[in-house]
């Protein structure tokens, strides 16, 4: 019988530290004043219940008994209330909540009369169980069972057509429901004198409080860390507070009185703390998305001006407009790179715009990565030759079996790679190698050119930065080509490895591709600097 | 003589396009927004259509769908030419019947035209 008495005093905590939280969350919606209503309900008939089972008079008994059931009595029209206010029905059901209401009235008059509760009667281990009077019985039906299957109807149709989010919510209510209804309902056979089994589900009760509480903090069904502190923090308070009623002594009441003092505020501080931090957190999020949001319009509008550069100035080439003077030749040519220099930049800006916004869908095919190799080194042989440089590929010894990627991708990371083994490289040459591992394929990217130093090694990943060297020797590189280029090998499932012997003593770029593995299409990139 | 249909609402590119493209020996029209597209498109009936995406009051997609119900034009091959370079966006052109999506920064005027003439086999 104690332990009853310590389950229902948990249910009655549990039912008035949630009731209140939901309700200081927002006092003005009718969601949450009603789950603090039907919270207070639960409370008061958790107490009434412990308060019941401790008492041994039978007078006393029978008007605790009483008490809980005037408890009881308002939970099923609180729930109904509460459950078309979160499916925001409450409009269409005006009716039956008014009749809900209506009846609930009429029975909390009657609740101290006999026809409600008519005797306390020894059952099982009971000394004075409740039993129930001929008024009780019609609550029971047009009540317990009929309001709350009123309840649940609604939740059931509403589950039906419910998108994602609210799937989640209304899941949680039905499981809650039926732990609570369920577990409050073992109490009846005892009030008809079926001795089957003891009240067994009271222990449930407490659960359906918790699985409430957590739907109807949708929002907040994410930041779980901060629900379970104030929860925790609340429980914790109530605790104490109950050890100051009941200590014995004046100075452990003074000091009880101070441990609780010290630990609201300290409470407090933690939660505000919390808080703050989520806050933070959304809006940096926030920032970040209109930061992307920012660069992916700006990119497209650039793109219209520079396509009407590129254009016209490939036609003055072209002769379109008739021959141009000799000497104008090269200015045209000038204005036509430029352009396309500035193409490309705004291509890689988008290209990290969109992978910071995590929306990259490779296609995948089946490639050859020496056809790609092969047509990269083909597009920068002009310039090479221009510098003087000497290119150089080495074939594999046996022809690379094909693997699994995206063609577009990679030609973009090889280009990338070997453009700036070009770039960066005033004399000597590069060497492009192909080579057949066991489970991949490496292709390597040597240059003699101004090498990478150590300090730098670190940050050329990164998004926007350039080693030393490079800003000094090609003014028109972004920073953000190898950026964009480890993220697509990632995706590949791939690995992209530098070395450099230090300043001016060339480095070495190496490219690793699995032969076999599973590549997927859609990326969801959440981006923080490449290591 | 072939004819083009080119719906794009900047002047300086569509007067860009018009002229390389007549250069070639193509009779083009220009619209500026789907309705004149559609309309155009009707009353002429050119070989090949020209598609930017970001048009006035609404996007090249809906020209794609709003002429799937006009039997004289529902095949007229379409080349998307934006600068709009969105992943659903190209998906949902290429599903609606587009042939090409190019990309207008990304190539010259010449290499639209080398397009132009594979898609008008």
């Amino acid at each position: 019988m104690d332990i009853y008495v310590i389950i229902s005093f948990i249910n009655g905590i549990v039912a008035i530290v949630f009731g209140l939280f939901i309700l200081s969350r927002n006092w003005k919606n009718t969601t949450n004043r009603t789950f603090f209503l039907m919270s207070l309900a639960v409370a008061v008939w958790s107490f009434s219940y412990c308060k019941w089972l401790s008492v041994t008079i039978e007078s006393e008994a029978l008007y605790w008994s009483r008490m809980l059931n005037l408890g009881a009595t308002f939970i099923p029209i609180f729930y109904l209330h509460w459950i078309l206010s979160i499916l925001n029905i409450t409009k269409k059901r005006k009716n039956i909540l008014i009749f809900g209401y209506i009846i609930t009235i009429i029975f909390s008059i009657f609740s101290f009369s006999s026809l409600y509760i008519s005797s306390v009667k020894s059952v099982l281990d009971f000394p004075y169980w409740p039993q129930a009077g001929i008024l009780y019985v019609v609550f029971l039906i047009f009540g317990y069972f009929g309001l709350t299957s009123c309840g649940f109807y609604e939740l059931i149709k509403a589950e039906k057509k419910a998108n994602k989010e609210k799937l989640h919510q209304i899941n949680y209510l039905i499981i809650g429901s039926l732990f609570g209804f369920g577990g409050g309902a073992t109490n009846f056979p005892l009030m008809f004198g079926l001795e089957i089994l003891p009240p067994v589900g009271q222990i449930l009760v407490v659960l359906y409080i918790v699985i409430f509480a957590l739907a109807t903090l949708r929002y907040h069904l994410f930041e779980v860390k901060l629900i379970l502190t104030e929860i925790l923090i609340g429980i914790m308070g109530t605790i104490i507070m109950i050890l100051l009623f009941l200590m014995p002594t004046t100075p452990l009441r003074i000091l009880i009185g101070v441990i609780l003092f010290l630990f609201l505020i300290f409470g407090y501080y933690l939660i505000r703390a919390m808080h703050q931090e989520v806050a933070r957190k959304e809006e940096a999020e926030r920032i970040s998305k209109s930061k992307t949001e920012f660069i992916s319009i700006a990119s497209h509008q650039l793109r219209t001006p520079l396509a009407a550069i590129r254009g016209y100035t490939s036609m003055l080439k072209d002769g379109d407009y008739g021959k141009i003077p000799d000497k104008a030749v090269s200015a045209v040519d000038y204005i036509y790179e430029s352009s396309v220099g500035m193409i490309k930049l705004v291509n890689s800006l988008l290209s990290v715009s969109r992978l910071e916004k995590g929306q990259v869908e490779l296609k995948i095919q089946d490639i050859s990565i020496e056809s790609i190799v092969e047509n990269c080194i083909q597009d920068i042989q002009l310039v090479a030759k221009d510098k003087g440089l000497y290119l150089k590929y080495v074939k594999p010894t046996n022809p690379l079996p094909t693997i699994k990627g995206d063609p577009d991708k990679l030609k973009e990371v090889f280009n990338n790679i070997i453009n700036n083994a070009v770039l960066y490289t005033p004399k000597g040459g590069v060497t492009i190698s192909l080579k057949n591992k066991k489970n991949s394929i490496l292709i390597q990217i040597k240059d003699t050119g101004i090498g990478i130093e150590k300090e730098d090694l670190s940050k050329i990943f990164k998004s926007f930065s350039r080693g030393k060297g490079g800003v000094e020797i090609y003014t028109q590189g972004t920073g953000l080509g190898l950026y964009v280029a480890k993220n697509f090998l990632e995706m590949h499932n791939g690995k992209l490895i530098v070395a450099s012997k230090g300043k001016n003593k060339g480095s070495v770029f190496l490219i690793e591709l699995p032969i076999n593995s599973n590549i997927q299409s859609r990326h969801d990139f959440v981006l923080t600097d490449g290591q | 003589m072939k004819k083009i249909l080119i719906i794009e609402d900047e002047k300086i590119l569509s007067e860009m396009y018009r002229f390389k493209f007549a250069k070639e020996g193509y009779k083009i029209y220009n619209a500026m927004d789907v309705e004149e597209a559609l309309d155009l498109a009707k009353k002429e009936k050119p070989n090949l259509v020209i598609l930017d995406m970001l048009l006035p009051k609404e996007s090249g997609i809906a020209f794609l769908e709003k002429r799937k119900s006009i039997a004289d034009i529902q095949n007229i091959p379409v080349i998307v030419l934006s600068n709009f370079d969105d992943s659903e966006t190209k998906n949902k052109a290429f599903s609606l019947g587009a042939k090409d999506y190019l990309i207008k920064s990304n190539a010259d005027p010449k290499e639209v035209l080398d397009k132009i003439k594979i898609h008008l086999k």
